[in-house]
């Protein structure tokens, strides 16, 4: 059976499957509704969260297929007519270099590009013109654009179809022309004199043609961000100039967005004054229960026609197999068991440590860790241990510590009804999930990412990133023979192998987006492996730490830039305001992206902030990581009241009030 | 018979290097590999040059110091980068030897292009041969920051309106390289040409697990194999599969060489003989920096023998690719 998730960009659908895969984004409060509107727009957000299946969908040709005949009709309807471009096939690096300024290549660009755009316009516009003939319109279009060539009577262009092959060989020898321009011979035909010659056709169309009139021309460009800062300043300008007649709906990527600067000096376009913006993927990630809606849509669509559709759930999360610890208070026993006669690892480990101090002997630590035993209840078991930890003073009394944590292990011992005293359940309130990580850990497995909300939130609001799980999940299973198709379920083995690959593609991928990208992917390493030694440490302070906080103050130029390259590259994500414990201002709050948590064992849903100091944000996101180890070091300290290393070099021991 | 075979390869190990020929000029790029500057000492010329590109981030104290002629390649593109090169190759015109196996893949296009086109019409490419690769399919031949992916200068198609449109890469080691070209073409139909056979025996697997680690291939039928070490061979599957796409209605040819330099060479000369203002380009994805050394001893050295008059018969023999039937 074929991969229903092969595919999983929306430049490889064709404008059929556009609409056909289109699925109704239903928000509280539809930020969609921007794209209707005359005002131009950019539609901003990280790799795969949609924008370019939302642009198309708002094109001429996906009309087409949605309308058929009657798409004139629909256009006249929405006032709305879309000219959809790539900028990927205008290949625009060749606009610089080879020996000419950059004044050059922006002229030659500015050309270049009317003529790209207009024949793309009048391409659709011949296909208007064959289902509603209008010989006026036509004559009018045609002598609009001739008179803005230089050279108005050598163009013998009569019909569209003329004037379609002409922007097609001008276009041609200019392409000729850019490949050869390092040698100093080469002429440049740049065609029409640059009066704006877009809005032109478009006003003409708005105000007066039999066939638009009152239709709204909106260019739309996407991959905005391969265009370098002198290109973009070029569509800027043209996004300042336009009317009610033509405007411009722009798709981007948050890091290639270079520039709101127009070619006019001085002049610069805002936000809500010259254009508005949406940032798909965060609209996404503030509704996470109509985004999980929406992915089930999704999948659902994916289905459809693969064959076995007819068999589809209610549920489709029915799939997914849950994860083994979802069973609730015995979570972790499936590695631990429920033997009395073996310690589990962290009580051997801990026995260890205990062991290591002058105060305690072999056999006394044996025994104390013994009291804190609640064979077959893992979590309880690891809760007392962090009670313990945090309760750990120089010079506190061990035995009486120990004394009053085992009767909470005695509690549960003689209460298998209800085993979870209060005082542990409060601590399982906050690190439930923290602690089966450590547990799983501890016997040398790594956390388990199982069930489709699970995979959802992996995704981190990139619709990409979910189909990319999806496809080798698909894969995988099928390899294995296992899967819905058969009767069975998405393994969790399948599971979490299809989300490492997914995550290592989208960690790898900032690498290939230049410098700024390769340092941001850098950076957010550091904090991943930050994060992930203080989600291990004996003394957990914050729970399910994936997000931390900014200092206002005491940042490097350079950190701040690094954090935002990370923000566009949607390595981290914005999350919302923060209280601070020490009362510093907080400049920024960043969730690590879900989908990359899996590779270090993080979890994915947001609870505790780390606040980091200025010195650790300084080495983490600093250009060279200069000092990691050192301030990473320092925290643990913090973390680690029994003895942090093996060797017991450089820690200190409670036991003995000394440094060692 | 394929026409291609018509064209001279020879082979030979280092130590039988001086067997190859005698040539006037022979050229290198500057690498630290032994293939690289082995060959250069053992090859006979009368005249030998080093072209040291800003790339490979050599100290001065690195350069060679053999006597040889160096050239410095810098600036901004192609033509500033090799321009120094390029008229130095005119200049002596005849019995030239480009050694191949040093130059970064786009240099290595545009000067066979470029050469070609200021009337240097018979010329011969040598490619030396690894024992293998240091880290395997590990291996990176490419480091640092990316600066861009674009068309490699002269190799600029004129192009029709986007439409079936296709990517067909050389794939190597260097994931990050195909990954950035991938992306840059995202909406292209992606054609892989894997080297096979290969170098050595498990260069082939070593190659598809770059290939699987780079998130490739989608489907397994979109693979041509091309020997890893032939650019004739290379140019004529080429042809083949070109024809092929045109007449199933592609609009738009891309071709991005990056694997071994033989196959990097078939791309040059398919494209300098069917391309010339065809909408199709050759694209490439640039770094900034490359390894000093990635390879470990010489395996063999081959002889390629460029002939353009011979070529242009062979594409007089084939005809056009791009007149639908």
């Amino acid at each position: 059976m074929k991969n229903p998730f092969l595919v999983n960009k929306a430049s490889l659908l064709s404008d059929r499957e556009v609409y056909n895969r289109w699925v109704e984004l239903n928000l509280p409060v539809n930020p969609l509704e921007k794209l209707k509107s005359a005002m131009p727009a950019f539609v901003i957000g990280g790799k795969g969260c949609g924008k370019t299946h939302l642009l198309r969908y708002y094109s001429y040709q996906v009309l087409s297929e949605k309308y058929s005949k009657r798409v004139l009709e629909e256009i006249r309807r929405i006032k709305f007519l879309g000219v959809y471009a790539r900028v990927e096939n205008l290949n625009n690096d060749r606009f610089s270099g080879k020996g000419k300024s950059e004044d050059f290549w922006v002229s030659v660009f500015e050309s270049y590009f009317e003529i790209w755009m207009l024949r793309g316009l009048l391409v659709i516009l011949k296909d208007i013109l064959e289902k509603s003939p209008n010989q006026e319109d036509e004559r009018k279009v045609i002598q609009i654009i001739k008179e803005e060539f230089v050279e108005e009577d050598q163009i013998s262009a009569q019909t569209i179809s003329e004037m379609i092959a002409l922007t097609g060989s001008l276009r041609k020898r200019l392409d000729k022309s850019v490949s050869m321009a390092f040698d100093a011979s080469t002429q440049f035909d740049l065609g029409p004199s640059r009066a704006k010659i877009l809005g032109k056709v478009a006003d003409f169309l708005y105000n007066e043609s039999h066939i638009l009139r009152g239709v709204q021309i909106n260019y739309i460009i996407d991959e905005f961000e391969l265009l370098n800062e002198s290109q973009q300043k070029y569509i800027n300008t043209l996004v300042r100039q336009v009317g009610p007649s033509w405007s411009f709906k722009i798709g981007v990527r948050a890091y290639g967005l270079k520039t709101y600067d127009t070619l006019f000096d001085g002049e610069t376009n805002r936000p809500d004054s010259e254009f508005q913006t949406i940032v798909l993927d965060e609209e996404l990630r503030h509704n996470p229960k109509h985004y999980l809606d929406f992915a089930r849509s999704v999948l659902k669509k994916r289905i459809e026609g693969t064959g076995f559709d007819t068999s589809f759930p209610p549920q489709v999360d029915k799939w997914f197999e849950p994860r083994p610890y979802e069973r609730g208070d015995d979570a972790g026993v499936e590695l631990v068991g429920t033997s009395a006669d073996k310690m589990p690892r962290y009580l051997e480990k801990l026995a260890a440590k205990l062991a290591r101090s002058p105060r305690v002997s072999k056999k006394s630590a044996n025994d104390l860790a013994s009291k804190l035993r609640v064979p077959g209840l893992p979590l309880v078991e690891k809760s007392l241990i962090l009670m313990f930890v945090r309760a750990m003073r120089p010079n506190t009394d061990l035995d009486s510590l120990i004394e009053r944590l085992g009767k909470l292990a005695t509690y549960a011992r003689e209460n298998p009804e209800s085993p979870i005293h209060p005082d542990v359940a409060k601590i399982l309130s906050y690190f439930k999930e923290d602690l089966l990580a450590q547990i799983y850990r501890d016997y040398d497995k790594d956390p388990s990412y199982c069930g489709f909300a699970t995979i959802v939130r992996l995704s981190g609001g990139l619709m990409r990133n979910l189909l990319m799980i999806l496809r080798h999940l698909w894969d995988y299973a099928e390899f294995q023979t296992q899967g819905p198709w058969n009767g069975g379920v998405f393994s969790c083995e399948a599971q979490n192998a299809a989300i490492e690959k997914a995550s290592m593609w989208f960690f790898t991928d900032a690498k290939v987006k230049g410098p700024r990208g390769m340092v941001a992917q850098e950076c957010v390493a550091r904090l991943c492996d930050f994060l992930k030694e203080l989600r291990y440490a004996e003394k957990l302070t914050e729970p399910s730490l994936c997000t931390v906080a900014i200092p206002g103050s005491g940042i490097s130029a350079q950190a701040i830039s690094n954090i935002s390259s990370c923000e566009k590259y949607s390595l981290l994500l914005p999350a919302s305001g923060h209280k601070t414990k020490t009362g510093v201002q907080v400049l920024s709050r960043y969730q690590v992206n879900p989908i990359l948590s899996p590779r270090w064992g993080l979890p994915i849903s947001r609870r505790g902030t780390m606040e980091l100091t200025p010195d650790e944000v300084n080495s983490i996101f600093g250009e060279t990581g200069e000092n990691f180890q050192a301030i990473l070091k320092e925290r643990l300290l913090s973390r680690s009241p029994i003895d942090l290393s093996e060797n017991g070099g450089g820690q200190r021991d409670l036991f003995t009030d000394e440094s060692l | 018979m394929n026409p291609f075979n018509l064209l001279t390869k020879t082979s030979c190990k280092l130590s039988e290097a001086k067997t190859l020929g005698k040539w006037k000029l022979l050229v290198g790029c500057y690498t630290l590999a032994d293939r690289v500057k082995d060959v250069f000492d053992s090859i006979d010329a009368e005249m030998k040059v080093w072209f040291v590109v800003e790339e490979y981030k050599f100290e001065a104290a690195d350069l060679p110091s053999d006597g040889s002629d160096l050239i410095l390649g810098t600036g901004d593109g192609e033509h500033e980068v090799l321009e120094g090169l390029i008229a130095r190759i005119v200049q002596e015109r005849e019995c030239v030897c480009i050694d191949a196996t040093g130059f970064i893949r786009p240099h290595l296009l545009y000067l066979i292009k470029e050469i070609r086109r200021r009337g240097v019409i018979k010329f011969d490419v040598l490619y030396s041969e690894p024992a293998f690769y240091s880290n395997k399919e590990s291996t990176s031949f490419s480091k640092g920051a990316f600066r861009h992916a674009r068309q490699v200068s002269t190799f600029e198609g004129v192009h029709e309106d986007p439409g079936n449109d296709v990517l067909i890469v050389g794939a190597g080691y260097d994931i990050d390289l195909i990954q950035a070209i991938v992306e840059n073409k995202s909406k292209c139909r992606l054609i892989n040409f894997v080297g096979f056979p290969s170098l050595v025996a498990d260069m082939y697997q070593e190659n598809l697990l770059c290939l699987d680690k780079a998130g490739l291939p989608a489907d397994w039928s979109e693979i041509d194999f091309v020997p890893a070490n032939d650019p004739f061979i290379t140019a004529g599957a080429l042809f083949n599969r070109v024809y092929q796409l045109v007449r199933e209605g592609a609009n738009n040819i891309y071709l991005s060489p990056l694997s071994t330099k033989p196959v990097a060479l078939g791309f040059a000369l398919f494209y300098c003989l069917w391309c010339e203002d065809a909408p199709a380009s050759i694209i490439f994805a640039y770094k900034e920096e490359y390894a000093q050394n990635t390879s470990v001893g010489v395996s063999r050295i081959w002889r390629f023998e460029v002939d353009f008059d011979l070529l242009l018969q062979i594409r007089e023999h084939l005809g056009d690719i791009w007149q639908p039937n």
